[in-house]
């Protein structure tokens, strides 16, 4: 008798001729005892008779030589007997831990199972399997497969797997193809599938593993779109940068010429040209700027960051500027701020570019900017960053469009700042929101997740403290 | 005041504007292509005010910051830049550098910078 051995995916031991390695309950075969046990029983038979050879011939000792072969043959069948139950029942166990194991294997497994016969009708499949396609295993069995594949291919899936049964192996399914499942809910979703095929007491099945490929799909896009824009930020860089020096000598030396042109009586034309050649050599340092803040959307190891930090890594490029204008600068950062994780530079481009707008709002002499940091008041597992000002507000109309990709109000703007901004916040998870009332000022708030890690930013002392 | 301010960036037509538009606020230009020469110049005219560019083809602004500091400490740098994040202002500052400006800005802007660097 050989022991049956069960799998991850058998484990109901469909296949109990597969063990080619079970133990042997006895040490001879079946006719080698038969044989032995003839053997002996004629010894015993000669050496009985020539030992009652010198008794007198009785009853007695005929039967006290029937009492002892019989005593001998029991004892000996009760020997083989309680050997052969004793190997059972350890091959039982054996089955049975082996079975339970499986079983272990199948419902825990990571993948999702499935188990189809001849007819493609579910016969069983896992908890993962349930848990991925959102049917109970109840309202699977006895279904077809395909019920789990989208209906516009289930022709071809039925084509396939009659394919499969002609010439059944271990193999990966749909090579080449997308595969796509079907949850309950009408839903589709990417997946992978490995199929194996095994024999069983009812016929043929074909075990299906499913691996539900989502998220892999999406890092994978995601990688490919931060070698892209890594690649158009590369070029961003190197385009904006080759041009800034240009455009510094084009604006600086219209200046020149203006100036100049107050001692000397200027045409007014030739006056006018170069103000055209000045306002749209700063219109063009503008579309530079803006491109540099897209080459630092490349994708940056993102780290834990302290907003507080982050604030005054852009306050080191604003504060002189904003001082030199007159403006009043406010910052308020709430205590113990959860930190945020993030690529810094791109963060810091973000508020820079709203300062920036705010400071383009406040025109009138009396302009305040207020930075505040704070967890979200309904969920602390959110913070925002709000950059408000006191400035000329924006007009209902064009609150909507602020976003938009290339609108700008400006004479001068190229539409890409809050933009990018926008999409950089959005790319760390978080949401950019504006109001505004006309007059009166406007507010730009970022709401960002708060990071979940240990070892989180601490901020940093400023000068100040 | 008449000032003698040392110009330094790698790009000639440009350090010629600012040259042009610094000389006819009344004072006097050095103008410097690379980091040695600016340093030559520093040490051997010993100027009012230095302005940087900080990317230069030999050496570079944060370099001729650190050399001003410790030749002439009392002078103030500006330095400017193209590509400029909060690292490079951070490194400027650490440096030593006393003005940041971002490429482009106006004449009047890097007027306005000289006269707040000369003042103080």
């Amino acid at each position: 008798m050989t022991t049956a051995i069960s799998s991850p995916t058998d484990p109901d031991n469909l296949n109990p001729r597969q063990s080619n390695s079970a133990p042997k309950l006895l040490p001879f075969g079946a006719l080698t005892i038969t044989l032995l046990y003839v053997g002996l029983g004629i010894l015993w038979v000669l050496v009985a008779t020539a030992v009652l050879a010198f008794f007198p011939p009785s009853s007695l000792t005929l039967n006290l030589n029937r009492l002892l072969f019989l005593s001998v043959t029991a004892g000996l069948l009760y020997w083989l007997v309680r050997r052969y139950t004793a190997a059972i029942e350890t091959s039982v166990t054996e089955a049975q831990e082996s079975a339970a194991r499986a079983r272990i294997y199948f419902d825990g497994a990571a993948q999702g199972i499935a188990r189809v016969n001849d007819e493609g009708r579910i016969v069983r499949v896992n908890p993962k399997l349930e848990e991925m396609f959102g049917y109970r295993e109840a309202e699977l069995l006895g279904q077809p497969v395909e019920m789990l594949v989208p209906e516009r291919l289930r022709k071809r899936h039925r084509q396939h797997r009659d394919a499969y049964a002609a010439a059944p192996r271990s193999r990966p399914m749909g090579l080449g193809y997308d595969l796509v499942g079907r949850r309950k809910d009408g839903t589709e979703f990417p997946i992978e599938v490995g199929l194996s095929y095994s024999h069983s007491r009812e016929g043929g099945l074909v075990i299906a593993n499913v691996t539900d490929i989502t998220e892999r799909l999406a890092l994978e896009l995601e990688a490919r779109r931060s070698e892209t824009l890594s690649a158009l930020g590369a070029v961003a860089a190197g385009v904006a940068h080759e041009l800034s020096n240009p455009l510094a000598i084009i604006s600086s030396r219209a200046e020149l010429m203006l100036a100049a042109g107050d001692e000397r009586a200027l045409a007014p034309q030739v006056r006018e040209d170069l103000q055209v050649v000045l306002r749209n050599a700063v219109r063009a340092g503008r579309v530079s700027r803006d491109l540099l803040r897209l080459a630092r959307q490349r994708s940056a190891a993102r780290e834990p960051l302290s907003l507080a930090n982050l604030i005054e890594g852009a306050l080191l490029l604003l504060r002189d500027q904003l001082r030199r204008d007159g403006i009043a600068l406010d910052t308020v950062v709430e205590p113990d701020l959860p930190s945020i994780r993030g690529e810094r530079t791109a963060l810091e481009q973000v508020l820079i570019n709203l300062v920036l707008n705010a400071r383009d709002a406040v025109s009138n002499g009396n302009g305040t900017i207020r930075i505040a940091a704070a967890t979200l008041a309904d969920n602390p597992r959110c913070v925002t960053l709000t950059v408000t000002d006191n400035g000329c507000g924006i007009a209902p109309e064009v609150l909507p469009r602020v976003f938009d990709l290339l609108y700008t109000t400006k004479a001068d703007g190229s539409g890409l700042g809050l933009w990018l901004s926008r999409r950089a916040i959005r790319d760390h998870g978080g949401t950019l929101e504006v109001s505004s009332e006309l007059g009166r000022g406007t507010t730009f708030v970022a709401t960002l997740p708060a990071a979940s890690e240990p070892g989180a930013e601490k901020p940093r002392l400023t000068e100040e403290d | 005041m008449c000032a003698l301010i040392l110009i330094v960036d790698d790009e000639p037509e440009l350090v010629d504007s600012y040259a042009r538009l610094i000389g006819s606020n009344g004072h006097d230009c050095l103008c410097a292509y690379d980091g040695p020469e600016a340093i030559r110049l520093i040490d051997a005219e010993r100027p009012d005010l230095v302005l940087a560019d900080i990317n230069l083809p030999t050496g570079n602004g944060f370099r001729i910051t650190q050399h001003v500091r410790q030749a002439l400490p009392s002078v103030p740098v500006i330095l400017m830049t193209a590509y400029h994040t909060s690292y490079t202002a951070q490194a400027a500052k650490e440096a030593g550098g006393a003005t940041y400006l971002a490429k482009p800005f106006s004449n009047e802007e890097l007027l306005e910078a000289i006269r707040t660097a000369l003042a103080t």
